[in-house]
């Protein structure tokens, strides 16, 4: 059931997102992936590594209190998805300056950002919790 | 620091088996007494950190509570009354005449010294007296998979701990 909500999850983030924060044209297979995909319920390691491997596209999944993967380099322009995996509320905050923020991403649901600068970012809730962006 | 409190105290006694709708119990009272510290908190603390904090514990044992609930409901358990939930809820009640009698920035010390005593005493308690004890793998890892949780409150709590004595 996680993992069907999880690509629900999935699926709206792609579908909600604004002009700007997805060109389509530039991430054909992992469109099409989720939309011709049958969650199999038996096999939880299925989705992060359908979506983790797109060029442009990442995902961070936020489980048992840590952002996964917790450091990501990748290139200005690419797109973050993070994915409350946990049981609890969190969010994305930007740590040292509050520049930007996802405001709480419930259990089973997404948060996208176009990621053009380096970053160090936390969970306002639990602010114990650290992750970093690294733009090459 | 912590020594006013009681929480450590009934984690260390010599509990008997406990089955696991006692376990279940343990674990619901012990969510419900740390909602209970930050609904104090609410009330009586003008520091915005703390009532961050207090929030926070109010969603993640509120959390963990509808989990055990679900997980209770879908084994047929029914948690049950036992001398460690007693313990707790009686403890808990002495705790919060202490917390009640303070205000201010004694209050705000009161209330994170306990937060970081009470979350250690839980912690301990989880990994070394219900775990061990629960007998259903599903109840286990319900138990298994908070810890990383009450682990970061506990990191959070000692964080505003050192921030309110301005280390």
């Amino acid at each position: 059931m996680k993992n069907y909500a999880f690509f629900i999850a999935a699926i709206l983030a792609i579908g909600c997102s604004s002009n700007d924060e997805l060109n389509k044209e530039e991430y054909p297979v992992f469109e099409e992936k989720h939309k011709t995909h049958t969650p199999d319920l038996n096999n939880p390691t299925v989705n992060s590594v359908e979506v983790k491997n797109s060029a442009h596209f990442h995902t961070i999944e936020i489980k048992q209190m840590k952002f996964l993967p917790a450091e990501l380099t990748l290139q200005s322009g690419d797109t973050v998805m993070w994915i409350n995996n946990d049981f609890v509320l969190h969010d994305v905050t930007e740590e040292n300056k509050k520049r930007w923020t996802s405001a709480p991403i419930a259990t089973g649901e997404s948060w996208s950002k176009i990621v053009t600068e380096s970053a160090e970012y936390f969970c306002s809730l639990h602010v114990v919790m650290k992750g970093k962006l690294t733009v090459e | 620091m912590a020594s006013m409190f009681a929480p450590p105290i009934v984690f260390a006694q010599n509990n008997p088996k406990l089955t696991d709708a006692e376990v279940a119990s343990v674990a619901v009272v012990a969510n419900q007494i740390d909602i209970s510290y930050a609904e104090i908190a609410k009330k009586k603390s003008k520091d915005a950190e703390i009532l961050k904090f207090a929030d926070t514990m109010i969603n993640d044992h509120n959390a963990v509570i509808g989990q055990a609930a679900a997980l209770v409901k879908k084994l047929g358990v029914t948690p049950k009354d036992n001398a460690v939930s007693q313990q707790l809820l009686s403890d808990a009640e002495k705790t919060k005449k202490v917390l009640n009698s303070k205000s201010g920035k004694a209050f705000d010390k009161a209330y994170t010294d306990n937060e970081v005593a009470y979350h250690k005493a839980v912690i301990g308690a989880i990994e070394n007296l219900l775990i061990p004890e629960t007998d259903n793998p599903e109840l286990k890892e319900l138990l298994t998979n908070v810890v990383p949780a009450l682990k970061t409150h506990l990191g959070h709590a000692e964080m505003v701990q050192k921030m309110l004595t301005g280390n």
